[in-house]
């Protein structure tokens, strides 16, 4: 490493590897596991990890818990939690599926179909805003913790979808809407796009858009960022309400992609998205978090669970490896943390 | 014990979660607003 003096001020430049990292060293760690996890893959199933219906398929299986990591992303950003996101996309799907089955016939012209699914969509969207605004109102007004909160709210939210459609399933959408999760546009598939489009909004949100930055400094510090005058129970309704946008989006694309609506879709995705945010980066307190970090993990877990799935294990073990990797990326990053402090320690005692 | 009042009212096993999901939001929101409606007495009483 040079250091170069010049008209007092000291420049410290980087040694010739790391001026090719990316400065946040959760990215350059993900990226490395990535690469780690790929590696080894290939070696142990050459023929199909790098084939093109293995990418394919993966492209297709990540948006939806990627869209429902984001809506999980937001609220953990401002330092609550939103478990109902899970139940608040199944109950907007159910929403849009109840209205499209029963507003479209086999005899429905194109303008019906069309009308049909501008008021499912409505309705669906609605549906997830009136969730996410009524959670945003009990946590910033009441004060009551966002875990007891969304626990109240995911049991609620379930429990309406579960009577309304007694258990069952709601299924056979219009081919537009079907598109959405099963089609191709330019060689990538439809609801790749939609998590990218919807991951780059968030990721311009929460750094450049003032109600961005009033997340990161209520996930940071409440008292602080309310005595600087930022109306801090507002942004939190916003913040679910966001979440609540977000789910709606997972909703679309799980519909698409299933043709089917139920209260029990995707259940076993809730603690992922959390694994998924906090092996990301995302502060589980609050106030730090990049969404490219989410992107690089959900593309690692991901990862993970296709390989393991071409070498023929069990799924339940695949759970375990992903429990696995967020114990060894926490143990990693401790660990260089400390060293780092030991060295630029050293370094000003010098 | 509320999911076994519920049966022995003869109350629809599809509604549980509904009634669950009311009970934790109507039991959180009330003790912390009276928390807060303490707290707040207890600073006018201080002051």
């Amino acid at each position: 490493m040079r250091s170069d003096t010049a008209a007092g001020s000291t420049t410290v430049s980087k040694p010739p590897l790391a001026a090719f990292l990316p400065r946040d060293p959760t990215i350059t760690l993900l990226g490395v596991l990535i690469v780690v996890a790929g590696i080894i893959f290939s070696l142990l199933a050459p023929s199909r990890f790098l084939s093109g219906d293995t990418v394919r398929a993966m492209a297709f299986q990540m948006p939806e818990l990627g869209i429902l990591s984001l809506a999980m992303m937001v609220p953990l950003m401002s330092g609550g939690l939103n478990l109902a996101i899970i139940a608040t996309a199944n109950l907007s799907a159910l929403v849009m599926a109840g209205i499209l089955t029963h507003l479209i016939q086999p005899s429905s012209s194109s303008l019906a179909v069309a009308e049909a699914i501008l008021i499912a969509l409505l309705a669906g969207m609605g549906t997830s805003l009136i969730i996410g605004f009524l959670t945003g109102i009990i946590v910033a007004f009441f004060g009551v913790h966002p875990i007891l909160v969304t626990l109240g709210t995911m049991t609620l939210v379930k429990g309406i979808s579960v009577l309304t459609t007694s258990g069952t399933v709601i299924g056979g959408f219009p081919p537009a809407i079907l598109f959405l999760g099963n089609g191709i546009l330019f060689g990538v598939p439809a609801s790749l796009i939609v998590f990218v489009v919807c991951a780059g909004i968030v990721g311009v949100i929460l750094t450049h858009a003032p109600f961005g930055v009033s997340v990161r400094l209520l996930g940071s510090n409440e008292r602080a960022t309310r005595y600087s005058g930022v109306p801090t129970e507002w942004v939190l309704v916003g913040v679910y309400v966001f979440s609540g946008l977000l789910c709606w989006v997972a909703a679309l694309v799980m519909m698409a992609r299933f043709n089917s609506a139920s209260a029990g879709y995707a259940e076993s995705y809730l603690l992922i998205t959390i694994l998924a945010a906090v092996l990301g980066g995302v502060d589980p307190f609050g106030g730090f978090g990049r969404v490219v970090g989410l992107l690089l993990s959900l593309v690692l877990l991901q990862v993970i669970s296709t390989g393991f799935n071409l070498l023929g294990f069990s799924p339940y073990l695949t759970a375990a490896i992903w429990g696995a990797t967020m114990i060894l990326a926490i143990l990693i990053a401790l660990v260089r943390d400390q060293w780092l402090a030991r060295f630029w320690l050293g370094r000003k005692t010098r | 014990m509320l999911q076994n009042g519920l049966t022995l009212v003869g109350v629809s096993s599809y509604s549980f979660g509904l009634v669950t999901g009311l009970v934790i939001l109507v039991s959180v929101s009330a003790t912390a607003y009276a928390a807060r409606r303490q707290r707040k007495r207890s600073l006018r009483h201080a002051i």
